[in-house]
């Protein structure tokens, strides 16, 4: 008499069978997937390089040299072309930069230390000679046009 | 009565010897559904996973690429073509994807109103000629090549399923008309028809890496400028202007004026600014000659630079009377033959020289055979044949020989650097060749330089003089040979020289074609005047770009020559 026996055996053997097919399948679909992705990037990274051809060639447009001499023509007037004579061998040969003086600037006041060991005497004002009064505006009033004109805000 | 289910049966029992089978298949079958059901519940699974959670949450997978992101990626159908550069990676000439636009006339539904709408689009376009082409009977029309991305906007709103785009590369140069001599150009199908572009046509086609040439392109701005102001003060016909590497014959700048643009170059290929004149015009450049009969004579008869010869008498043979522009009327040492640029001198020097040392060293310099040069539009020097000894007398001053300004410039070159022979060439190698053939040595290269420093310093060319970078040159004045005749009205005015003269590391060519006196310039419309100036504006301003320093307190090494030149001398 033979009894329905279901064999440890087999039932691995079809668990195998089962978990193998289901893992086949999941990663085949995985692979199709990937591989789309894949196409999509590449196409983008096609494209992409498709932009950035044309903004290099865009850019060595913009910088032809005649354009940028052009442009610094109009909008650069006070530097020049570099001629011999700016090109200087020794950096001590250098021009200094004129002082204040020479330039004609006039310092408004130094700032004034007592020396040290004084021979002789000397006074020190610690006030100017001159009253410095506060600039005051004349008839102050809370009117706001007439505080944007002290300002300088409107055109008179 | 109760019906009984139909699964009932499966309760049954049977009893008896048999029942053992049959529990058996009953088994199986139980098996099998549960297998079904397995799958169909897997598949259900993976419907749901398919439909809902990639379809509407994961968007990366979409469909994103552009149309014309696989068009013209058809390997061998593509009109690709590999980038060239210049020497610091500026573009030069690139290819762009761009859309052209074709139509399928079967698949047009209203030609009337596609003919009117394309017409809109291009002005310039007749409302005839569209139709025609859209009634036509063949599958496919061009309709228009190349266009713009706010025309192929435009065309996309008509909305016409006939009208069909195709994706392929054009050719395109941001430099326009800067270098259009040597970097050439391309037709529309993508084949190269001048210049660089024509002789690497295959290099280009195949390559995708960028091909580097020698060119700079600001060095070949200032000189196109400088060449153009010459042509424009001195109405000239044409002109040329050449800036080369002395050591490595490297070919900084170069350019042929009219030049034309790229992308529209004339359908006529005689008209003059299609012609390449620093490599395929071939000019008797007369007395910038003077540099290599006077090397010539330096290297094989090592007279003294002191001696002497008679230039009172005009040299008169076969016919031909030979003068000078400006008699000294007096014996000249060979200084002042060189500075005054005295033909009769030069022919004497050329007697003592002879016609078999003049050709072989001539040869020697590569002027008197086809260059070898990358491009392909490169003629052959023009030479007497057969040469007589009245030809050598004129070779010695630059006439009766024709040559192109670029073998000029190489052969200048070779002169000046220590008298090494170079190549001139357009692409950039990855080391430079030094080359390695001598022609002269390096005594009679510096005796050369003193020469050449002297006619600046003193000579015809003292306009091209710029305080701190000492340039040494020559100038040639020569009439043009028209039909056989020498018109004194038509001049070719050239200056041939290198910076800095004392250790030269740049050769500078400036030719100027038939020039005509201007209000400055006294009624002169010689090289001193015409092409001299050019190249003392170019050296100023190509110095700091070429990261020269100037030197200011530099001693003239033309000083010693002083002692072979009497007072008188000058002009």
């Amino acid at each position: 008499m033979k009894k329905f026996v279901l064999r440890l055996s087999t039932m691995m053997a079809i668990l195998m069978a089962v978990l193998s097919g289901v893992s086949l399948f999941w990663v085949s679909q995985q692979v199709q997937m990937l591989e789309r992705k894949q196409r999509v990037i590449k196409q983008q990274v096609v494209s992409e390089q498709e932009g950035i051809r044309v903004l290099d060639a865009e850019w060595d447009y913009l910088n032809r040299p005649d354009r940028l001499e052009r442009l610094a023509k109009r909008y650069l007037r006070s530097m020049e072309q570099v001629e011999p004579e700016d090109i200087l061998k020794n950096a001590n040969v250098v021009p200094e930069k004129p002082t204040d003086i020479e330039m004609g600037i006039v310092p408004a006041a130094y700032p004034v230390s007592k020396p040290k060991n004084l021979t002789a005497k000397r006074v020190v004002r610690d006030t100017p000679e001159v009253k410095i009064s506060e600039t005051k505006s004349p008839n102050p009033t809370s009117d706001f046009q007439s505080v944007l004109s002290q300002i300088g805000g409107i055109d008179e | 009565m109760s019906r009984k289910s139909p699964f009932s049966r499966l309760t049954i029992r049977i009893m008896g010897e048999k029942s053992g089978n049959l529990d058996l298949v009953r088994g199986r079958i139980v098996l099998l559904v549960m297998l079904f059901l397995f799958f169909y519940g897997a598949v259900m699974v993976r419907v749901v996973d398919a439909t809902i959670i990639q379809g509407l949450f994961d968007e990366t997978d979409s469909y994103i690429g552009a149309p014309q992101a696989d068009a013209g990626n058809d390997e061998h159908n593509s009109k690709f073509r590999a980038d060239i550069v210049d020497r610091n990676g500026v573009l030069l000439a690139t290819s762009l994807k761009t859309a052209s636009l074709h139509a399928d006339p079967k698949m047009i539904l209203n030609t009337v109103d596609t003919a009117k709408g394309l017409v809109k689009i291009f002005p310039d376009m007749s409302y005839g000629e569209v139709l025609k082409k859209l009634q036509s009977e063949k599958r496919f029309v061009w309709i228009k090549r190349n266009l713009t991305p706010k025309e192929q906007k435009k065309i996309l709103e008509i909305g016409e399923p006939g009208l069909v785009f195709d994706y392929d590369y054009r050719r395109f140069y941001p430099q326009g008309d800067l270098a259009s001599h040597i970097v050439g150009y391309s037709n529309i199908d993508g084949k190269g028809q001048a210049g660089i572009e024509r002789s690497f046509d295959n290099l280009l086609k195949t390559s995708d890496r960028p091909l580097k040439l020698t060119i700079d392109i600001r060095l070949q701005h200032i000189l196109r400028r400088e060449v153009n102001e010459a042509i424009k003060s001195f109405t000239a016909k044409a002109g040329v202007g050449i800036l080369m590497d002395v050591h490595t014959g490297e070919v900084l700048a170069a350019t042929s004026l009219p030049d034309f643009n790229p992308h529209a170059p004339s359908s006529d290929a005689n008209s003059p600014e299609m012609f390449n004149r620093l490599t395929l015009g071939m000019y008797e450049l007369g007395s910038t000659f003077k540099i290599f009969t006077t090397a010539a004579l330096l290297e094989k008869k090592s007279f003294p630079l002191s001696r002497k010869y008679d230039t009172t008498e005009p040299v008169r043979m076969a016919g031909h009377t030979i003068h000078d522009y400006h008699p000294e009327k007096r014996p000249l040492s060979i200084p002042e033959i060189f500075m005054v640029s005295s033909n009769i001198g030069t022919v004497h020097m050329a007697q003592d020289l002879g016609t078999d040392s003049m050709k072989k060293f001539f040869a020697d310099l590569g002027l008197m055979s086809k260059m070898s040069f990358d491009i392909d539009e490169v003629g052959s020097p023009i030479i007497p044949s057969p040469w007589r000894e009245i030809n050598t007398l004129t070779a010695s001053y630059g006439h009766g020989i024709a040559v192109s300004p670029m073998q000029l410039i190489a052969a200048t070159s070779a002169i000046v650097n220590g008298g090494i022979k170079v190549n001139a060439h357009l692409v950039k190698q990855e080391n430079e060749p030094i080359a390695s053939t001598r022609v002269i040595s390096q005594q009679t290269s510096l005796k050369m330089r003193q020469l050449m420093r002297l006619v600046v310093s003193h000579g015809t060319a003292r306009k091209a003089n710029v305080e701190g970078y000492e340039i040494g040159g020559k100038t040639g004045t020569a009439q043009k040979n028209v039909h056989g005749r020498y018109d004194a009205g038509k001049r070719i005015a050239t200056f041939v020289g290198a910076f800095p003269i004392d250790d030269p590391k740049y050769a500078v060519l400036v030719m100027v074609d038939e020039p005509n006196p201007n209000a400055k310039s006294y009624g002169y419309a010689t090289a001193g005047w015409v092409a001299a100036p050019a190249v003392g504006k170019i050296v100023s301003s190509v110095g700091s770009i070429l990261g020269m320093k100037p030197d200011m307190d530099a001693v003239d090494i033309s000083d010693p020559l002083m002692k072979f030149v009497s007072e008188k001398g000058g002009e």
